[in-house]
Formats: C-alpha cells, structure tokens, sequence
C-alpha cells in the first residue's frame, strides 16, 4: 500500500506543475497602440490631431482614392459631369435619391467619424504629459472648429441635423433626433466664437495648416451667409414640412440675418489682414495675382485648406488608388473627362469687362473665331482654363502644360480644359485645396451689405476682388441688377472651390432648373459636331451636351434611406 | 472494461471486418471523450467508420475517403491539385455565420487540419462524427462545430501479426471544361465585336467583323493557330501509389503497433519530373508506433508517436494560375513555339504562355515534417475503490515547412519579335528557407470511475486540459489582432458521468468549462453542462421476446457548447488604435503628421459564441438483418461576434463587435443497412440522408433600403442578386439608344438589346442594388445523401458507394468565372455562350428566340455580368464514389503459401457522375474551374502472414 501511494508522487508533481495559473490566460504584449498610450505623449497625440483634421477637413473632396469620385462642379453645371463612371453623372440626370450617392460622396453617415475624432482629442488631451497647458488649450479649440467646420457644411447640405456634444459610446442612447435649423446654426457661431477666443492668429511656419482665429470667423461667416440667404431666411419653405418646417428654415424672414452675416464678415476680413497677415493679393498682374491666389501653397489669401500632399501623379497607375490630384490635375487622364460648360463660360467677362458674344446654339462659327475670342478674356479666365490648341496661360513655357501635354482622352467636348489650382506649378501633381480664402470673405460682405441696402459697403468690397482680377469698378446702385453682379462675381471667383452648388440653390435663383442647375448643359463640340483634335480644328458650335434634372426636393441632400430606416431621423421633404 | 480487453474486441473486429463488405453495428465501444461507453448503452448515437473502409478509397488525402461514409458529416470536394486537394468538411451543416470549422481530436487530443489531412488510412483505426449534445459539452468552447474524433491503430495480445498492403493507380481528371477551337471563337467574336459597336452605328445592330470569311474558313478547314491548350499542357493520367506494412502483436504486459506508409502521387501535367523541371507531386513518408505497457500492476502507459514527412514539388508556376491561364487564353493567341525562332511564344497581353510555365521556369518544392508524440499514463486505483483511477496525458504536436526551388524565366517571342523584357536565364538554386510552423502542447489530467453494482452501472470522469498552441504570424488566423499574437492559450475543465439502471434506463451529465485567452480578465471563463437520457425498449419484457426487433432504443439529450475562435479575431475587449492616414502643416515643405484612429469600438463584454443543442435518436435492429438509425437535432446559435451596425450614424466611430447573431440549425439523418444471404451470395446494402437548413434569425446587418434586400430571415450566406427577366429586345429601345419610356432603367451602365433585363422591385422605375433579392439556395447543401451496394460470393466480393448532394445552387459568376464570361479582359468563349443572344439578320444570325446567354461583348458589362438569378444554377450530383471487385485466396491455398490472409482487387474512384450542370454547362457541380477534381482507376494487393 505504501508503494503504491508512492508511486502516486508522479501523478501529484504533474498537478502541481499543471496547476491553473492565472497569467496563463493573460494577453501577450504586441505592438498595437491602445487608448492608454495614444494620449500619454505629444508624440503620439499628434497623430490624433492629424487625423482630425484630414477626415474633417475632407469634406467633399474626392481623396479618398475612389476610382469613380466626383467633384462638386461636376454637379453645379459648370463643368459637365465627367467621365460617365464617376457619381456625378447619375445625380445629374436622375437626381438625388435616398439610396443613392449623394453629394457629399462618402455620405452624410461619414460626417460623424471626424466629429468623433475630434471630440476623442478634445476630451483626452488633458491626458498628455508632456504639453503645456496653453498648448492643450489651443488643441481643444482647433478640434471645437473642426466639429463646427462640419456642421457648418452639413447645415447647408442639409439643414438641421442631430447634434453631437461628445465622443458617442456604443452604449450611449444614440437615437438622436435632428435638432431644428436655428439650433444648429447657433450651436456653430457658438463653437466658432468659442474657438476664435482662444486660436492663434498664425502658427510658426512649421505648423501652418492648422485652425486660426480666422479660419474659425470663416466657419462662422459662411455659416452667417446661408442663414441669411432666402433659401433659409424664410417662414415658408421650399417644400412643406408641417411641424417640421424649422429643420429646413428659419421661420420667418428677418432682414437683420443679412446685417449679421455682413458684420460677420467684416469681422472675419479684420482679423485675417490685421492679425493673420492675410491679404487679397495684388501686384497689377491680374493673371499672376489671381493664379498665386488659388495656386501656391499657403499663399496670403488662403485662411484654411486641406493639405493633402499626393505627390505623385497619376498616370495610368492603380484605378483603386487615385489620388486628388487625378481629378483636378488636367495632366491625368481621369481630369482630362472634365471640360469647361458654356452655361459657366458665359459668366466670365472679356478683359475690358464687357460680356463676350459666344454663337448661338447651333451657329457654327470658324476655328479660328474660338481662338480670338479666347484670347480676349479677362485674367481669371485664363488662370483658370486651357482653350483647345492652345498652351495654358498659367503656365508659360512649361512643357507640362503644352496643348498636347493635357489633351489626353476627354470627352470630345468642352469649351476648355480645367487647368486651375496649378497655375506656374510646373510639374508639381498636388495642390492644396483652399477651404477658405479671403477673397469669398470679400463677396460675402458685398452680397450681406447689398442685401441690406449698404450699397457703398458692397460696392467697396466687391470692386476690390474686380480690381485684382483687372475689371474696371462696378458701380451699379440699383439693389436688383447688383445681386445680379455679385451673384456673377462668385461664379467666377470662386469656380471650382465648392461654392457655386449651394450658392445657386441658397439664392433660390429663378432659373435653377433650366440651365443652371436642370435643364440643358451644353458645351462647344467641333469639327461639325465631332470630336475636338489636338491640332486642326475646322470650327466650333455650341450644342447642349445633356439635359440635366432639377427638381425642388434637391435644394436639400436627402438623408440615407438606410439611416431613416432606423427610425429615428426625419427624411428631408420630397426623398 | 480495460484496455486489454477492449483491444481484443477492437482486433476481434478488425479481424472479421476485413472482408466483410460492409459492417452492421460497428465497434462495440463508442469512440469519444473521457469514457468507454458500449454502444448498446450509448445515448451519442455517434457514426464511425473503420481505417479499413477508408483505405478501401485509394486517395492521398484521407477528408476524400469520406463521402458518404459518416450521416451529419458534410465532405464538399475541392482542388484536385496534388497536395492541395483536401475537401471542405462541416459538421451537421451551417450552423452559424461565424467561422463554422469543425475540431478534429487524434487520440484523445486536438490538433490541426493539416496534420489530419495525410494521416494516411493505414493508421487509422476508426473516425467518428462527435454531434450530439452530451459529448461536444465536455469541449467547451471548441465544441459548437462538432468534432471529428480520430483513433489509431493500436497492437492487441497474441500472435505477431504482419500485413502489406500496396495499391497503385491511375488518375484522370473527372471533367476538363475545354472551350471553343479558333473557328468558333473568331465566329463569335466577330458577333461580339459588332454588339459593341452598337452605339458607334447609331444604335443599330450592323455586322462589323473582326475575322474576315477567310479566315474564317481557314480556321473551319484546321489552318492557322488553333492551340488546345489543355491538350498541350496535361498528359492522359497521373499516377498514385501507396504502399504500407503493418507489424501488431504483442503479450500481456506489452504491445505494440507499427505502421509505415509511403503515398506518391503524380499530377497531369505533361513535364517530367527532373533536375530542371517538375510535374505536380507529392510523397509523403509515415511512421507511427504506438505502443502500450503494463507495468507494476498499476500503470498502464501509451506511447504514441506518429510522424511524417511530406514533399510537394510543381512547376514554377502558381497552380491555379496556370489553371486560370488555361481557361483564359484563346485557341489562336499564338502557337506554342514561335515559328520564326523556335523559342517560346508569349505576348504582353498573353505573357504565360501554359505550356512554357511548365517548361521553362523550373520548379518549386516544399517540405513538410510533422510529428505528433503522445504520452498516456494512467494509474489504476482500485486499491483505494474499485474502479477509480487516474490518468495523465501529454501531447506534443509539431510541424514545420520548408521550401526550396530551382527557377528560371524565358523569353518571349511572337513572329520572330521578343515581346517582353523577360531574358532566358540559366536554371538556378534557391536555397531552403523556413515558411511556416506550428507547435501544440497539452497537458490533461484525468480522473474516472468505472464501476457495476448490481442493477447499477455507473461511469464518470473528470478532465483537466491545459493547451498551448503557437504559429507563424503568416500563417495566423484571419480577424483583429491575430498577425503578431501568436499564442493560443486555453484551459478546459470538463466532466462526463454515464449511468445505466436495470441496463435499459439510461442517464448521462456531463460539462464542459472553457477558460480562452481571447477574452477580457473576469470574462474569460464559460459553463457548458448537457444532459441526456435514453430508453433500451428491447430489454423491457414487452419486448424481450420480440422475434423481429432485436433492439431498440430512444434517446434524447441537451447541451451547450460554444466557439470562442471567431473570424473577427481576438481580444476585441482592448481598445487599439491604428494608423489612419496623414495630414500635412508647414508654410512651402510641408510636413507629413501621421494619423492615428481609433479603431472599432472595444467591447468589454465580448465573449464566446453559444451553441444550445437538441437531439432525439432512435436505434434499432429489426430481423437481425437491418439496422436503423434515425436523429433529429436542433442547434440554437447565439451570441454571434458581429459588427454591430444598427447602431446610428451620429457613433461616428468604427463600430464594435458584440455578442449578437443569431442563427438557427435544424435538420435529419438517417442511416439504414441490410445484409442477408441467399444462398452462397451475402450481400448487403445501405442507405444515409443528411438534412440540414439554417435560420439567420438576427444578425444586426447593414440596414439595406427595402424589406426584401435582407439577409436575415434567410439562410447563411443565401446568394443576393437581381431577378433576371429575359433580354432586352429591339423594341425596347428608342431611336436614341434610350430604353422607351416606363421602362425601369438599370444604373449598370448603358444597356442594349440582348443585355440582360432585371425585375425592379422597388418600382421606383431604376433597377440597382435596391432591388436585389435572394436569388437561391447557399452553396453548401442542404441535404446529402449516399447508399452503397456489396456483394460476396465465395471468394469474391463487389461493392459500390454512391455519394450525392441535393438542395444547393451555384453561382457561375463565383464558381467558373472565366468558364462563363465570354471574351471579357481578352479571354476565350465556351459552348456555353453558344446561343447568345444576337441579332445580324443579313448573315442568318438571329437567335432572339432561343437565346440563353447575353449578347457577346467584349468590354467589361456590369449590367449582365453581375449576381442574379440568371447565373444561379442547380448543383444537385450524383456520383459513384468508389466501386471494388475484389478476390481473397482461399484457406487451402493460403495454407501453402504460409500466408493467413490474401486479397487482390481492383477498384474506381468516382468513375461516374450525373449533374445538372454537368450536363448542361460541361462543368463539374463539385470543382467547376481550377485544378479537377480526381478520377481514378486502381489495382492493389494485401498479404497478412
């Protein structure tokens, strides 16, 4: 019995060794990043803010390398809808649709992740060690004016919607219902307020990008300016709501919104000259002034832009991999599908500011009229395109935008090619997109002012931009017919940095459906009708390219059928 | 019952299995965890099958002896390629959305598919399909797939027992799908060219050939290039070899089983295996000694050790590539060997060349050594109790690859020009370099009981498992944080008490109690208890004299069970943060700033998912002739590890994985088998149906736009697409190439006449993704099926199994790609897309009547190339398996020759196969496209002296 009990000791050394130990389950050290150390050092933190500010600062922007994205002036009418795969040409000619793309591209469920980011930074930074104080402060504010930056911009896709004033956890109640357009409106000039208190008016060279006190009075400003604009300054809406007309307007019509959204930007134009360093840019070379002012990275006139540096240039790479420049780079062929509209071409002045006299629908007029006529346009013009057999103006002598080198494969058609953004950029593939420039802050007051009958304030403001682009003075005083100017003014200025859509819809132009926004786009084709060369074109007509459709219910961006579906969020009127 | 005598009854039965055709009631005992239940007493109802059937399949990868063979068990064939030709295995169908891979147990301990996959037939004892409640109770966290419970050869008391067996074949591809020669593609071409000019000339249908009649006839008359390019490439057969010796004896104290084993297997292709180039094979070496001790009178040790040694060779060129290629490139691309230069031809748009693959890369190899080592030692202490006794084991499971090559490239040259700037080079070495590894080691401790009092019978055990697995991160589970986290750790505490009143009334408990690494500290541990009872009606006196049933039992059990080994991957209770991007600041050099997200939402609760089973079986022998086996089971999956996307949009992070899926399993099987004589004929027959269909009953999914784009409410992976209604015709269409007015317009991209016309559900007048609906069954069957035949006469004997699989589609889109899509990215056409829809009335084409495939095109079309039910076809099968005519020597005979035992057969592997879409579409429901599926015809020999 003993030894048979002693022969148990081997049984009762392997229980012991076997013995459940806690650590056994533990888990092993690896090399991912957790919430415990991402807000520990600056270092780290950094990549937060990065974050923050590339996914808020996108909005709308096609960087997300999508074979088949868009630009907002393919919706506007000012450029044709491009290549027929890309989101654009659907929204053109069948409109916007619950379950479809909207204009927003990655959609209005993809605003949430920057303000999450966001509010992540601002509610962790205090968790750093190694950051000032003063510092921290700053990070809280530049996140606050990113959260309004998307506000800003959903309120006019959409107007009012849910209102986020934390990081959500899963578990939170998150059927937040959409807050009315007031609500939201307030909330934004208050964050912006907020933040402009404590931004810094610049930061060093290095950190150039980042919010300003200026760039948060732009949020407020542009945010100020569609409240006021009749879309929303109204008691009656573009559609009936019923008991929910205040998530689409304002509701009731106040003059005074006008008087707000100009001080507004009278606010934002002292800041960004006295104490941002910021200034319309004007040397008396209308051509080069206007193309430094939309070209040159962090020029004077650039209060915020989304710096986004794809440096190489998409050529016939990678389609699930397109970079921004591919869509605005007319050296890359996926660019080269957009092409200039006559329904925008007509907004552009000759250089003595007198209206050019483009043939009518279906006149065919000799190549050579086309070419004489182009060199007649004013700076902005040729800042901006590049005519059929021509070298781009905005780039002399430069071999990369030489007829031939931006010719590619388009579509056939097209008044122009679309060369802005890269004026003397040579052979540098990205630019940076400017979210604000201090131009729009100077319309802005021209149209607030007008609108309130300040007519000499407009006027003041308004021939500042005319003066640089080398315009002779408007001096119209009638209220009307200076709208009209202004209204002009911005669809040229400001072509192609996602103004024109909204404006249009926001002043609730009376012919929005019938060659604005609907009805027909054309653009010049040549050669009777065919094909535009590269050398050797015979004449040129103007035809109209497609008709495009405009319906009420767009004013306003429907808001995801999958979303709705979940009950809680009420579908704009019409979807 | 001990060992001994167990093993005695398992080489009784070896013995008189045999020759047996097929067996009745298999082994007395039931194979599965902790206990040695005999099967009359058994409340599993677990089906096995014997190492000696599943040699009678001559394959090199043993899941392909498995057809048919175990009801619940579902074997889906895949690639035939040598080495990779394992087929799919499920258990009890889909039971969840969630990985859905079943555990495989080698005596007594877990271990990989790999390992399993050339365990070579001859050292199998027995496989069995562990499904019921009770048994996949005790594994805890691994139990919720069901298990495969592997036992090997073991020696028994008595005469040293020595057997040889070798069998060598044939091998042939079960069905090559060849396309058109160059006649009827450049025919067909010259229709799909002339549809995509469609626009170009105005929207008229005008006849705008490529190849000219000339040519044309040229190609009709056996002129110009018209290569099969399967002809070139593959030889008629392959050749399999397997060839084994097994010594078994041993004495009261001692015992001792060894096994050697060596399989070669050749492949199709047409290249010889040398020091330059390489057909597909693979070698495989085995040896396995399991040995038994007794030794002072109270232990009984098990030395188990099984290795193996497996070699792949191929071409230098990726196996389903070279398949791909096969299947792409047009008949008339180029000649094998460019006239001009005699080297190889190649394009830029066709740069591999097959045939060149094969000849002028050299080959690439890998090898593979793999040992399994166990160690049981079990103290029998009946000194303290009758019966009680403890055990411990030890397992430790290794396999390492590594890889080696001698490689080259070529040139290419069309009509005498080099096309590319790949240069002839030399054949060079690669040295060996590691690729992937795995070590598995577990620990158990047993502690069990075994005891009769009377009209009490009573069984019990109680285990404890530590196991510790570690990987390559290349070879590292797919899911969240799996790449660097390299170890798996688990522990598992389980018990299984059986208990037998007056041997008819039967009651069992057993539990399982899982503690996994991949959950949060507090989280981490789970309880699976089960419960079953049963009923042996035969014994009860109502029975006890019945003439015509000799045995009959119910039974019935519940149990839990869960899986903690997620696609999702693990520790998704941490909060991780990855990088995201970059933003740039900076005045004229700017500045990358790296971004940094945070990633999906950690969950602290997340844990395993949970499985709640139900069966209820019946047993019976009826005649002493015909056994009877029927179960009904459910399987009530929860806890699901899924995203979570019904949470609203305003959460704005990425969203968590929460313990929330629920899928529902239910089904039948049912087993049948006769035997009876007539005469000096025996013969018997058998008959199983498996039925299983799945629920998705919730699942949190993507919200869709209308009720009828849901994925839940319908089965597991239930295809998705459009509703194809017929083609667009001619009138359909305006002047202006527009689709007429009312007519729903498809976002796919312009349509024209012959373009597939899709239902628009929604009837919002557009035909997108808001109108896809479930088009059909899953691709896994819901029901299979399989019955077997065998015949004994004198000394010879005859048998056949049949296999089949009903109640599933498969998507031609998914499945056979490159098969179905004609000409698209430059491809060839097949037979299938003979009667497409075309419209050239000046050259006597019309098939607007009769077409059943598209118009041609030969520019990518979203619109007809996408999932809807026009590509969903029936995958119903039938095949014949395996079928043997076999000879043993008689006693006389053998008496002289100093032999016991001497069998010469010859047998086929799936000689025969009826399918739908083999019939129409020339594909095999099983393996449409790639390497095939094997056939194979096979003569053998085994000697037992």
């Amino acid at each position: 019995m003993r030894n048979k009990i002693r022969l148990l000791i081997i049984p009762a050394i392997t229980i012991a060794v076997s013995a459940c130990k806690k650590e056994f389950l533990q888990m092993p050290i690896s090399n991912a990043t957790t919430v415990d150390s991402v807000f520990t050092t600056t270092v780290k933190a950094q990549g937060a803010i990065a974050n923050a500010y590339r996914n808020a600062l996108g909005q709308g922007l096609p960087w997300k390398n999508w074979w088949n994205a868009m630009l907002q002036e393919n919706l506007s009418g000012g450029m044709n809808y491009g290549f027929s795969w890309t989101m654009a040409k659907d929204i053109v000619l069948n409109g916007m649709s619950a379950s479809g793309v909207n204009e927003d591209m990655d959609g209005y469920v993809m605003n949430f992740p920057p303000i999450r980011q966001a509010y992540l930074v601002k509610e962790n930074i205090d968790k750093v060690t190694d950051m000032p104080e003063g510092e921290k402060a700053i990070v809280k504010a530049e996140m606050q004016a990113l959260i309004a930056y998307r506000y800003e911009q959903m309120f006019i896709m959409y107007g009012g919607v849910p209102i986020v004033s934390s990081s959500l956890k899963a578990t939170d109640s998150l059927a937040i219902p959409r807050s009315p357009l007031q609500q939201v409106l307030d909330s934004v000039v208050s964050w912006c307020d907020q933040a402009a208190a404590v931004l810094p008016s610049k930061w060093p060279d290095t950190w150039t990008g980042r919010m300003t006190k200026a760039a948060a009075l732009a949020i407020r400003s542009k945010a100020l300016l569609h409240a006021a604009r009749p879309l929303f300054n109204t008691g009656t809406p573009y559609l009936d709501m019923g008991a929910n007309n205040n998530l689409i307007c304002l509701g009731n019509t106040d003059a005074n919104r006008w008087t707000v959204a100009a001080q507004a930007a009278e606010a934002l134009i002292t800041e960004a000259e006295t104490s941002g360093g910021a200034y319309i840019i004007n040397t008396g070379n209308p051509l080069d002034d206007y193309g430094t002012a939309t070209s040159v990275p962090s020029n004077a006139e650039v209060l915020l832009a989304f710096k986004f540096k794809n440096d190489v240039l998409f050529d016939a790479g990678n389609w699930n991999n397109l970079p921004m420049n591919a869509f605005y780079n007319c050296r890359v062929w996926e660019a080269q599908g957009n092409v200039l509209t006559t329904n925008q071409l007509e907004n552009y002045y000759k250089a003595d500011g007198s209206n050019q006299s483009w043939p009518d629908a279906g006149t065919t007029l000799p190549f050579s009229d086309y070419t004489a006529k182009m060199n007649q346009m004013e700076a902005r013009f040729k800042s901006t395109f590049q005519p059929w057999e021509m070298d781009a103006w905005n780039n002399p002598g430069d071999a990369n935008w030489r007829n031939n080198s931006t010719f590619g494969s388009g579509p056939g058609f097209g008044c122009a090619r679309i060369v802005k953004f890269y004026a003397k950029a040579g052979g540098r593939a990205w630019f940076e997109f400017p979210i604000f420039r201090l131009a729009a802050a100077y319309l802005t007051a021209a149209e607030a002012w007008n609108e309130v009958g300040q007519t000499q304030k407009a006027l003041d403001r308004l021939n500042k931009i005319r003066q640089r682009a080398g315009l002779p003075m408007v001096t119209e005083t009638d209220q009307i017919r200076l709208r009209a100017i202004i209204q002009r003014e911005w669809a040229v200025e400001c072509y192609d940095e996602n103004y024109r859509l909204h404006d249009v819809k926001h002043w609730k132009l009376p012919n929005i459906a019938n060659g604005i926004l609907g009805g027909p786009i054309r653009a010049m084709s040549f050669n009777n009708g065919a094909a535009v060369k590269l050398t050797g074109n015979t004449n040129y007509t103007d035809k109209v390219i497609y008709t495009a459709l405009w319906a009420p219910k767009q004013y306003l961006n429907p808001f995801p059928q999958t979303e709705v579906n979940k009950g809680y969020l009420v579908q704009n009127p019409g979807y | 019952m001990s060992w001994q005598s167990l093993h005695a009854q398992e080489a009784g039965r070896a013995n008189s299995t045999d020759t047996a055709i097929i067996e009745l009631l298999q082994a007395e005992v039931e194979p599965g965890p902790l206990l040695q239940i005999r099967k009359e007493y058994s409340l599993t109802g677990t089906p096995s099958v014997s190492g000696t059937i599943l040699y009678r399949t001559p394959v090199p990868n043993i899941t392909n002896a498995l057809y048919g063979r175990l009801p619940g068990l579902t074997v889906k064939q895949g690639s035939g390629e040598p080495g990779y030709d394992a087929a799919e295995l499920l258990i009890r169908g889909v039971g969840s959305y969630d990985n859905t891979s079943l555990v495989i147990y080698i005596d007594g301990f877990q271990t990989t598919l790999s390992y399993f996959n050339y365990l070579p037939a001859s050292e199998i004892e027995s496989i069995s399909v562990l499904k019921d409640p009770v048994t996949l109770a005790t594994f805890g966290m691994k139990g919720a797939n069901g298990v495969l419970w592997v036992i090997t050869k073991r020696g028994f008391a008595g005469r040293r027992k020595i057997q040889v067996q070798m069998v060598n074949g044939i091998q042939q591809p079960q069905r090559i799908t060849k396309p058109y020669g160059s006649y009827d593609y450049a025919r067909l071409y010259n229709q799909a060219i002339s549809n995509d000019n469609y626009a170009l000339n105005g929207y008229q249908y005008k006849y705008t050939p490529q190849y000219t009649e000339a040519q044309l006839d040229e190609y009709r008359n056996g002129g110009g290039v018209n290569v099969d390019w399967y002809d070139q490439v593959l030889k008629k057969n392959g050749l399999y070899t397997d060839a084994n010796v097994v010594f078994s004896g041993g004495g009261a104290d001692t015992r001792y089983a060894l096994i050697l084993d060596y399989m070669r297997q050749r492949g199709l292709y047409d290249v010889a295996t040398n020091a330059t180039s390489s057909n597909a094979q693979i070698q495989r070496f085995n040896i396995r000694s399991n040995l038994d001790f007794n030794f002072f009178k109270i232990f009984e040790a098990k030395v188990d050790l099984g290795g193996r040694i497996e070699d792949r060779r191929y071409p230098n060129f990726n196996g389903p590539a070279l398949w791909t290629n096969l299947a792409r490139y047009p008949s008339n691309v180029y000649p094998v060997i460019d006239e001009a230069t005699g080297r190889w031809s190649g394009t830029t748009l066709f740069p591999h060349n097959p045939v060149a693959s094969l000849n002028g890369l050299g080959w690439t190899s890998t090898h593979d050594r793999t040992l399994q080592a166990n160690f049981n030692l079990k103290q029998k202490l009946d000194f303290i109790t009758p019966g009680l006794y403890l055990n411990e084991g030890v397992s430790f499971n290794t396999w390492t690859r590594t890889a080696a090559s001698k490689t080259a490239t070529y040139a290419r040259f069309y009509n005498g020009i080099q096309t590319t700037t790949d240069k002839q080079t030399d054949i060079i070495a690669n040295g060996a370099t590691p690729v992937d590894q795995f070590d598995w080691k577990q620990y158990t401790l047993t502690t069990g009981y075994n005891r009769t009092f009377g009209i009490h019978a009573f069984a019990g055990a109680v285990q404890f498992l530590q196991s510790n697995f570690m990987t390559d991160a290349g070879i590292n589970n797919p899911g969240q944080n799996t790449g660097n986290n390299i170890f798996y750790h688990f522990y598992n505490v389980n018990g299984r008490f059986h208990y037998t009143y007056k041997e008819r009334y039967l009651l069992e408990l057993a539990f399982g109690s899982t503690g996994s690494d991949n959950y949060a500290p507090g989280r981490r541990w789970g309880f699976y208890p089960a419960l079953a009872a049963g009923w042996i009606l035969s014994k009860e006196s109502f029975l006890a004299n019945s003439k015509w049933v000799n045995y009959l039992k119910l039974r019935a059990g519940a149990g839990s069970s869960a899986n903690d080994y997620s696609r999702h991957g693990r520790y998704l209770y941490q909060q991780y943060f990855v990088s995201n991007g970059s933003f740039y600041t900076g005045n004229s050099s700017l500045a990358a700033n790296g971004g940094i997200i945070q990633s999906y939402a950690a969950n602290p609760d997340i844990f395993a998912e949970k499985s709640i089973k139900y069966n209820a079986g019946i047993e019976a022998t009826l005649f002493k002739k015909l056994a009877l086996t029927l179960d009904l089971f459910r399987d009530n999956r929860s806890d699901i590890v899924t995203q979570n996307n019904d949470l609203m949009a305003m959460y704005g992070g990425i969203l968590p994985y929460v313990n929330l899926g629920k899928v529902t399993n239910r089904g039948i099987e049912a087993s049948a088998s006769f035997n009876d004589q007539a005469g000096a004929f025996d013969y018997t027959a058998g008959f199983m149906v498996s039925y299983a269909s799945n629920k998705v009953n919730y699942r949190a999914e993507v919200p869709v736009v209308n009720d009828f784009n849901k994925t839940t409410g319908l089965p597991v992976n239930a295809p998705m697409g459009l509703i194809a209604d017929g083609f667009y015709d001619i009138t359909d269409f305006n002047a202006d190439g527009t689709l007429k007015a009312g007519l729903p317009v498809p976002v796919f991209g312009a349509v024209q006449p012959g373009d597939l016309k899709y239902k628009d559900l929604d009837n919002n007048k557009r035909v997108d993704q808001a109108d896809i609906t479930n088009i059909g069954h899953a691709d896994y069957p819901r029901i299979t099926y399989a019955f077997n035949l065998g015949l004994r006469y004198k000394g010879f004997d005859l048998s056949a199994l049949f296999q089949g699989a009903a109640s599933y589609h498969i998507n031609l889109l998914n499945s056979a790609w490159n098969q179905t899509v004609a000409f698209v990215n430059n491809t060839t056409v097949y037979p299938m897309a003979a009667n497409a829809w075309a419209y050239y009335p000046d050259q006597g084409i019309d098939t607007r009547a009769v077409a059943d495939y598209p118009r041609l095109t030969t520019k990518a079309n979203d619109n007809n190339y996408r999932a809807s039910s026009f590509w969903m076809k029936r995958g119903n099968f039938l095949r014949l398996r395996n079928a043997e005519l076999g000879y043993n020597l008689p006693a006389a005979a053998l008496k002289k020759l100093h032999l016991d035992k001497l069998r010469v057969y010859i047998s086929a592997v799936n000689a025969f196969t009826w399918s739908y879409i083999g019939e129409q579409y020339d594909l095999d429901p099983e393996t449409p496209a790639g390497y095939p599926g094997m056939r194979s015809f096979n003569a053998g020999i085994s000697l037992t002296f």
